[in-house]
């Protein structure tokens, strides 16, 4: 999950707006947001609401399921190959499960 | 069964000017998720003339129907019903999937561009084939969805670290 300070700096940085001018709009001060953004505090939850909206966005809380990390790692392996490379290593990874499982991975 | 060669399989859809999007386990495992597959899902759009290069490429890969005992030369009025056709090919198994309940049709379904060298193929985006396991929640979808909660984390990193570099 984004920390707020981070989320705030991704709200303002989307609409193109100085701390003071969303400070203004969200009808509070310069020095307030750059404590949100500096993480040296934390705003409530009603006030990034205001400051989502103020910036033409809409604040919304979901649950995920947190992913396994041994499936994070593959997955970033993954990400570090190109399209192209990732492509031609699928049919090794389904060979090398099937060699593991013996199953032949088939509909999954 | 013969063994999956992905990038043939996109290769001659492209040359005969399919198009379609890539769906499923390769569309996912081509965004990062770890889980493997053996086969190729493929959303063709819904009109003639597409069905008629489907058919050309699908006959050019030696296509078997699933339910055929030998290669028939394909139409693309067999294609018509727009159903789900299984076809085991000389590069592998292609699922035709025309229409996916979770998701709908070609024209529906949010996508992403994907360079494979030279070849550009368009894939489902993985927040879509998260929301089609989800939603259609068989034992199947619900077993694939911690690889696919993976991919997407690892994205988000991804994505996360290449914004704090330009930013930087």
């Amino acid at each position: 999950m984004d920390p707020p300070s981070e989320l705030i700096r991704n709200l303002r940085s989307h609409a193109g707006l100085s701390q003071r001018e969303l400070a203004k709009r969200a009808a509070t001060s310069q020095p307030a947001i750059a404590r949100y953004e500096g993480g040296f505090a934390t705003p409530s939850l009603e006030t990034l609401q205001r400051l989502a909206a103020v910036c033409g966005r809409q604040l919304r809380l979901s649950a995920e399921p947190v992913p396994d990390p041994h499936d994070v790692e593959l997955a970033e392996e993954l990400l570090r190959l190109t399209p192209l490379q990732r492509l031609h290593a699928l049919p090794r990874f389904a060979r090398l499960r099937a060699l593991v499982t013996g199953a032949d991975g088939a509909d999954q | 069964m013969t063994e999956l060669d992905p990038e043939r399989l996109l290769r001659v859809l492209a040359e005969h000017q399919v198009e379609f999007c890539v769906i499923g386990a390769v569309a996912a495992w081509l965004q990062g998720s770890p889980a493997v597959t053996v086969d190729l899902d493929v959303m063709p759009r819904r009109d003639l003339d597409n069905a008629d290069r489907l058919a050309a490429a699908l006959n050019e890969l030696g296509a078997l129907h699933q339910h055929d005992e030998a290669p028939v030369e394909l139409e693309g009025a067999d294609f018509l019903g727009w159903r789900t056709q299984r076809f085991e090919t000389e590069a592998g198994p292609l699922d035709v999937v025309p229409h996916a309940a979770a998701i709908g049709g070609f024209e529906d379904v949010a996508t992403v561009e994907l360079s494979l060298g030279d070849l550009k193929v368009r894939a489902i985006t993985l927040d879509e084939v998260i929301a089609s396991k989800e939603e259609l929640g068989r034992p199947k979808d619900t077993a694939a969805l911690p690889a696919l909660y993976a991919a997407r984390e690892a994205l988000r990193e991804r994505r996360k670290t290449s914004r704090r570099k330009t930013s930087e």
